[in-house]
């Protein structure tokens, strides 16, 4: 397939050492799933919680955590960080390798399709929750939505079955997906299309009390996150925990403190923690200051994905690239500019248990495809 | 957000735009007359049911279901398209924000003195900051509309016995637990469904209602759509149709200060006298709405006070005997202050409703401050809606719910013994 397992970026790890490390990774995954459901027949939400951090310090943004050595009975996370180099594909052929490398080094398959049949069932209803904020700047690619698609149906989810979906249809529109209400799928829409809205009562989660999307909370059976990697100048960085802010009808409400503990409250709703199975990050371009507007000036052509079960994880690892990427350009970092997410830590602690914050339980494989 | 309010009602508007009605001016070249014209039509036909138009799944909080989803049904329909309304219909420059390096503002219009980055909006949700530059989203687009007695307000000592043109938006620059019109203040603009009534035309219906005032209400629209007030203000006072704003009072001193010249009245919400109040059933604090009723006072303008009292948690002797000494103190004993009854929604819904003897001990205890004018409210035909004559004790407005059923008032003062009664009586 032409693709290359680099390093571990944080550990030096052997290719052997890496393969014998991942296939661990795959096993204790499907055992315990970062993510309540995020593995077929998963039900182990809860079972992680007891393992986890028990870090539960508070509000406001906190300095990026520090590395000492986890001890080794400890659950670990994966993500996956595919970048492609060398000659320039098209953007769906590039999408289509990105995701399906990164899909089988997460499952530990041979074949991408027995990578999505180890997360999806062919009667699943999955909502491909985008970002679609920026219009066509800096929003979810469609190649790579269409990638995704593609590897939904190579394992028998009906294209009915899939809805692209954002808090509205209009930005859906502006950033280029084409819309659908048809019965044709996949569907895309946002949650203001007809007949779909809001929950008409607030569900409180911690210190949210909000209205969520019916489409995460109605007939869907499963959701993939695809958001943006992006810096945000209140939240630190705003990628796959805080993508499900456009979940919910009053996001204006929380962004105070630097989101936390909102971000991670609002991914304690069940329907986002049960049904959320993957996490796909846009990482072809990524912004690493002054968003989330599109600022051209800080934007960059990273060309790869972030790709997990774990959003906590993933968002620790997507912080870490921002900050490579603001020292290159020689801004300060997150934590030097108190701006380090939080919401991270709330994340992992014992009562939301979303996932790992700390790095040196994040196992990172990149992955550079030739 | 005003809290003693519920949009319950609804009201028939005519349904023409009226010929002064730009149709460039809302539009833009994007839309043509005759598109415009069928949309406004749509528009006019849910007009006739209501045009209180929650969104948020379609229900809310109208007793009468049908009208209100049928209104719902507007903004995805017939209506004002989303698109539309987000590109065409309402940008309008924000006053009182601050321009900062990297295209972030700094709204100065409240005490949040939020700080917005490019394509965010503040805590309201209905100002944006677009590429540096801050944008009311709810300019001429209210998403409740009624004709409501100036009662209901409640402003018992302005013009009673008139019809208030009363209109709501989305967004409120607080997050009460115990919001009653939570379906708008807690909504963002594009989740309502809104009509397009720009300020002349906000006169011109309330002139053709026989309305002698319009009023910002139900939601916060006095703060978070302070352009849109402040421009109806101006208009209205031209005809003679005062603007009143029914309000949290938690706005800066410069924007209440610049509107207070225009508007008729204002109702200023207290919900409690303690800063761990406002910060856990609010998100919000205590001292600026004080430090705005202090800028009332001083400024000249009528202003009344509304007390929610919540069993158990704005109730005490202690708090009650405090606030009404510090209203005594600091505004005089002639400013009205009404204790209304709360009733469970939104996030609390496992309180009980306030009990009428909680009201009455509230209110005896303001009266035994010092405070002329202490009511009793959301209790139709208790003896505590009537004005009473500081000096004689007679009634001299007997009320029954929003009704005035007698005025012994002459002149503005009592009619048994002369004593001039405060507030402006018409």
């Amino acid at each position: 397939m032409g693709e290359r397992a680099k390093d571990n970026s944080s550990n030096n790890i052997s290719r052997r050492g890496f393969f014998k490390k991942s296939l661990t990774l795959a096993t204790a995954l499907g055992a315990s799933s970062f993510i309540a459901g995020s593995l077929i027949d998963s039900e182990t939400g809860n079972t992680l919680a007891a393992a986890l951090d028990s870090n539960t310090s508070g509000v406001g943004p906190s300095p990026a955590p520090a590395r000492p050595s986890a001890p080794r009975d400890l659950p670990r996370a994966l993500v996956v960080l595919a970048r492609k180099t060398g000659r320039d594909d098209d953007r769906q052929t590039l999408c289509r390798l990105l995701v399906e490398a990164s899909l089988r080094r997460l499952a530990n398959t041979e074949r991408p399709e027995d990578a999505w049949a180890k997360f999806f069932k062919p009667d699943d209803v999955v909502a491909i929750k985008v970002n679609a904020i920026t219009g066509k700047k800096l929003s979810t690619s469609l190649a790579l939505v269409e990638a995704i698609t593609e590897g939904l149906m190579s394992c028998g989810v009906r294209s009915d079955k899939i809805i692209v979906w954002d808090r509205t249809t209009w930005e859906l529109d502006a950033a280029g997906f084409r819309v659908n209400f048809a019965k044709e799928g996949p569907l895309c829409f946002g949650t203001d299309a007809p007949s779909m809205g809001y929950e008409t009562s607030p569900t409180i989660v911690g210190t949210v009390g909000s209205c969520f999307s019916r489409i995460i909370t109605g007939a869907t059976t499963a959701m993939i996150n695809v958001p943006v990697l992006r810096e945000h100048s209140v939240a630190g960085v705003s990628v796959a925990l805080k993508n499900n802010y456009g979940a919910i009808h009053n996001p204006n409400k929380y962004h105070a403190d630097g989101c936390t503990p909102f971000v991670a409250d609002v991914n304690m709703h069940p329907a986002i923690r049960n049904k959320t199975r993957l996490v796909v990050c846009d990482a072809l371009n990524v912004q690493f200051h002054g968003g989330p507007g599109y600022k051209s000036r800080w934007t960059s052509g990273f060309g790869g994905v972030l790709v997990s079960t774990d959003p906590v994880a993933l968002d620790a690892v997507g912080a870490e690239q921002i900050d490579r990427m603001r020292n290159s350009a020689g801004l300060r970092s997150l934590s030097e500019e108190r701006r380090y997410p939080g919401y991270l830590s709330v994340a992992s602690d014992r009562t939301h248990a979303l996932g790992i914050s700390d790095r040196s339980r994040i196992d990172v494989v990149n992955m550079e495809l030739a | 957000m005003e809290n003693c309010e519920p949009d319950r009602n609804h009201v028939d508007l005519a349904s023409d735009v009226g010929p002064d009605v730009s149709v460039e001016e809302r539009h833009g070249p994007g839309c043509n007359r005759r598109d415009f014209l069928r949309r406004l039509g749509a528009l006019s036909g849910v007009a006739a049911g209501s045009l209180i138009m929650p969104a948020l799944g379609g229900g809310g909080i109208s007793g009468d279901t049908a009208s209100a989803e049928a209104g719902a049904r507007v903004g995805t329909s017939g209506g004002v398209s989303q698109e539309a309304f987000r590109e065409k219909l309402s940008l309008k420059e924000c006053m009182f924000y601050k321009r900062h390096p990297e295209a972030e503002v700094e709204c100065e219009m409240c005490p949040r003195k939020c700080r917005v980055g490019d394509i965010e909006r503040g805590y309201c949700g209905v100002r944006e900051n677009r590429d540096g530059a801050y944008y009311s989203l709810v300019y001429g687009l209210p998403c409740a509309v009624h004709i409501d007695p100036i009662e209901k307000k409640p402003l018992f000592h302005f013009h009673p016995g008139t019809n208030a043109f009363s209109l709501g938006t989305a967004g409120c620059n607080m997050d009460c637990k115990f919001c009653q019109n939570w379906e708008m203040s807690q909504a963002r603009p594009e989740q309502t469904d809104n009509v397009y009534l720009p300020p002349r035309e906000v006169i011109q219906r309330a002139g053709q209602a026989s309305c002698t005032s319009v009023a910002f209400t139900y939601s916060e629209p006095g703060v978070v759509a302070y352009e849109y007030m402040l421009d109806t203000a101006i208009a209205g006072n031209k005809f003679g149709i005062k603007t009143v704003m029914i309000s949290n009072g938690y706005i800066n001193r410069e924007p209440m200060l610049d509107s207070a010249k225009h508007l008729g009245a204002v109702k200023v919400d207290l919900k409690a006298f303690t800063e761990k109040y406002y910060k856990e059933l609010c998100d919000a604090t205590l001292k600026p709405v004080l430090e705005t009723l202090v800028l009332l006072k001083n400024s000249g303008t009528w202003y009344e006070i509304v007390y929610l009292v919540l069993p158990t948690l704005n109730d005490s002797d202690s708090e009650l005997v405090s606030m009404s000494r510090w209203v005594v103190q600091e505004l005089g004993p002639d400013v009205p202050l009404h204790f209304t009854r709360f009733y469970p929604i939104y996030k609390m819904k496992k309180l009980p409703q306030t009990p009428i003897s909680a009201l009455e001990r509230a209110r005896k205890i303001a009266m035994n401050a010092g405070l002329h004018y202490a009511y009793v409210g959301n209790v139709p035909g208790h003896e505590g809606e009537n004005t009473y004559c500081p000096s004689c004790g007679k009634i001299v407005v007997r009320r029954i719910g929003y009704s005035i059923v007698e005025k012994k008032l002459s002149a503005g003062r009592c009619s048994y013994c002369k004593t001039r009664i405060a507030g402006h009586w018409g």
